[in-house]
């Protein structure tokens, strides 16, 4: 234990010994004293700007020491005095390479008791305006930064905040009282000769608020701080400028970064951050040897900052205001915040409306279109029925006469058994009974005549497909002949009922075996042969076959295209409606080739009555 | 009533036939009816007719083809045309080749019985 002990004291005397044989200590002490109290927002932040820069800076390791002399608050020869024996004291074994003397209370302080704490220690003030700077008689081994910091500037500013300005308040301490703003007062004469200065210092804080709140249009408010009020009640200045702006009905002109974003106006703003880094460079510089009769007293200039809502709050233009001027704390708005991102999605909205729209708009013109095109089908299908119906008239019209014929001759018959002495009751009888058969058969025909070419027709129902067909056929017979033309009809039967517009079916036919008849035109044997039968179970066939001249194998897939056409008359578009009604029957049309010649055209319909309306 | 003219009847409907037939048969006569053209040629009534009552438009031999083929053969027998197409072309056609009439369908049975006895009286 005693050994240990006996151990622990030579390493501490060898570690003393070792410092103080040293020609230049390994670590480098700056002490900074600022003439305000601890914990003011502005010098807190020069002080660690200068701390923070120092160390940044610095090759070796530095000792930062400050002390606040609290100028504003005490005073007198004696708190120095006192203050000065109190820091001889506490730095009595500390080694201090230099003191940084931030505002001129502290300057003057330092230059009056350096002699007798640190002798010959370099001295750096910081933080004092111009004006005040220019008249001191600087000794040797102090050099310093200065700031601008003028009443003018100031008063140049609420020059742009109230154009018409004529008066001007006064917020703060008495000027005299204070350490920072103290040099104002020399400027007071000058602005009092262009403006009516309303003096507002020293003042209760209610009486201040009644005052601020009611003053003329003309005025602005200089607010310099308010250490403590006329009752003396102790404040930080800086925490006081939101309540001033509040207070104020007209725009309070500050001039320190600390003051910033409580609602002022702004102007020329006595930074920190820059005073302490340039006045960290400098102790730095001197740290390292340079002799401070080399380094210039320098000037850090103030920079113009303005405040976003307090322009708004005003009513002043960005563009009344000097060249270089900062604008801070907008407020963004949303619409200013993410304009870009709000303008692409109401760009992407648009867009994708424009094209809703748009397709919207063509679903419209195609379903426009589809009606048209089933409306002019359907036009087209009745003129083609109306065309086929004048093709026929003669066809239809023998069809006609033939029981009329038959009607009157029976009636004649009847009426000469009946005139004889004896009338010939059987004869009469058997006349009668042939009229009224005949009738029966000439009503069948209009009415088949009416179904096929009646305009409207949208029913389907049950159809006997080959009763369909021999309608059809009964139509074309005379056509036939006149043409020459045989027919053959092989037609299968008990076939299913088909579920279609029967009339519609029947244009298909008709047109089918005109067609035939019109392709034989030439040929030498003409036989039109129309066939029925099953394909499969509920898929009916038909099909109408000629011996013309068939349809060349490049036609093949063109022949139910509209205005296809080989004939020398009309418009092409038959097929074409077969294949229409066909396919809307959800069945299927096609053409092959017959042999030895002749085409053959076939369609098949579903005989399910649940075909699409 | 196996005695008297007999009129043959050809017409490839088979109700207009009839009707002609009882109309012929009501006046007292013997009548044949045929189908066609050819029916009637294979009949062997060909000699005994003493007037054709024939369509014109039939499958087959038309009205008018048998007209040209029986005055080929010299066979004088009166004929009446019956047509529902009556064209004025084929009307003088078959006029001008001795036909006695050309009716229209459909026709007053009068105008058949004037046109038949015309025919008789001829023959």
């Amino acid at each position: 234990m005693r050994l240990l002990w006996r151990l622990c004291l030579v390493l501490l005397v060898g570690a003393s010994g070792g410092v103080s044989a040293s020609a230049q200590p390994s670590q480098q002490s700056v002490l900074v004293i600022d003439q305000s109290s601890a914990g003011l927002p502005f010098n807190t932040a020069l002080a660690s700007a200068i701390r923070s820069t120092l160390n940044a800076a610095s090759k070796r390791p530095i000792s930062f020491y400050s002390e606040n002399l609290d100028a504003n608050r005490f005073f007198g020869s004696r708190y120095e005095d006192d203050y000065a024996r109190f820091l001889l004291a506490k730095y009595r074994d500390r080694h201090i390479d230099v003191v940084v003397a931030v505002g001129v209370s502290a300057l003057d302080f330092v230059l009056r008791h350096r002699a007798e704490i640190w002798p010959s220690v370099p001295v750096i003030f910081a933080a004092i305006d111009e004006a005040t700077a220019s008249r001191l008689t600087l000794p040797d081994n102090v050099t310093g930064l200065t700031m601008q910091l003028t009443l003018q500037d100031m008063v140049r500013v609420a020059q742009i905040a109230v154009p018409d300005l004529k008066k001007i308040a006064l917020v703060g301490d008495p000027l005299d009282r204070q350490t920072f703003y103290r040099h104002f007062r020399d400027e007071i004469p000058l602005i009092a000769a262009q403006f009516e200065i309303i003096d507002l210092q020293n003042m209760r804080m209610a009486d201040l608020k009644e005052r601020l709140g009611r003053l003329p249009d003309d005025a602005a408010v200089i607010y310099t701080g308010i250490y403590y009020d006329s009752e003396g009640v102790s404040y930080v200045p800086a925490e006081l400028v939101s309540t001033i702006t509040a207070w104020a009905n007209r725009p309070v002109i500050v001039n320190v970064s600390s003051y910033l974003n409580k609602g002022a106006v702004g102007g020329y703003i006595v930074l920190a951050d820059p005073i302490g880094q340039r006045t960290a460079q400098v102790a730095v510089r001197i740290l390292n040897g340079e002799s401070v009769a080399s380094i210039p007293v320098s000037r850090v200039p103030s920079a113009l900052i303005f405040e976003w809502p307090a322009l708004r709050r005003w009513s002043i233009s960005a563009d009344s205001l000097p060249s270089g001027s900062e604008i801070r704390f907008r407020q963004i708005g949303i619409w200013e915040q993410y304009r870009a991102y709000i303008l692409a999605a109401l760009g992407a909205i648009v867009l994708q409306a424009a094209l809703i729209g748009w397709l919207l708009l063509e679903r419209r013109r195609r379903r426009a279109a589809e009606v048209l095109a089933r409306n002019s089908m359907s036009e087209l299908a009745q003129m083609n029925r109306v065309a086929t119906a004048g093709e026929l008239s003669a066809s239809i019209a023998h069809e006609v006469n033939q029981p009329l014929t038959a009607i009157m001759a029976q009636a004649g018959a009847a009426l000469v058994f009946l005139g004889r002495e004896k009338p010939d009751v059987p004869e009469v009888h058997a006349a009668l009974r042939e009229i009224k058969a005949c009738t029966a058969r000439a009503a069948e025909i209009i009415a088949s005549v009416r179904a096929l070419f009646k305009k409207e027709t949208t029913e389907r129902h049950a159809t006997d497909l080959n009763h369909l067909i021999l309608a059809v056929v009964g139509l074309t017979r005379i056509e036939a002949h006149k043409r020459d033309v045989q027919l053959d009809i092989r037609l299968t039967d008990d076939l299913p009922l088909v579920g279609c517009d029967p009339v519609q079916v029947q244009q298909v036919v008709l047109n089918l075996m005109m067609n035939a008849i019109e392709a034989m035109q030439s040929a030498p044997d003409r036989v039109l042969c129309v066939a029925s039968g099953l394909t499969k179970p509920g898929v009916v066939h038909v099909s109408v076959a000629d011996t013309g001249t068939g349809v060349a194998a490049a036609d093949i897939d063109r022949v139910f295209k509209p205005m296809f056409t080989t004939k020398s008359r009309g418009m092409g578009m038959g097929l074409s409606i077969c294949r229409s009604i066909i396919e809307n029957h959800s069945g299927r049309i096609w053409i092959s080739a017959a042999h030895p010649r002749g085409a053959i055209f076939h369609f098949e319909l579903p005989t399910g009555l649940e075909a699409r309306a | 009533m196996g005695e008297g003219p007999v009129i043959s009847i050809i017409d490839d409907d088979p109700s207009v036939r009839k009707a002609t037939d009882g109309l012929v048969r009501s006046l007292g006569y013997r009548a044949e009816t045929f189908a066609s053209a050819e029916d009637f040629l294979q009949s062997g009534h060909i000699d005994d007719t003493s007037c054709l009552i024939t369509d014109v438009q039939m499958p087959g031999l038309s009205g008018v083809e048998l007209q040209t083929m029986l005055n080929a053969r010299g066979t004088r027998v009166p004929i009446i045309f019956i047509t529902a197409f009556p064209e004025d072309r084929i009307r003088r056609c078959v006029l001008e080749a001795g036909a006695i009439g050309f009716l229209s369908k459909p026709f007053e049975e009068s105008l058949l019985i004037e046109h038949l006895e015309a025919a008789l009286a001829v023959r």
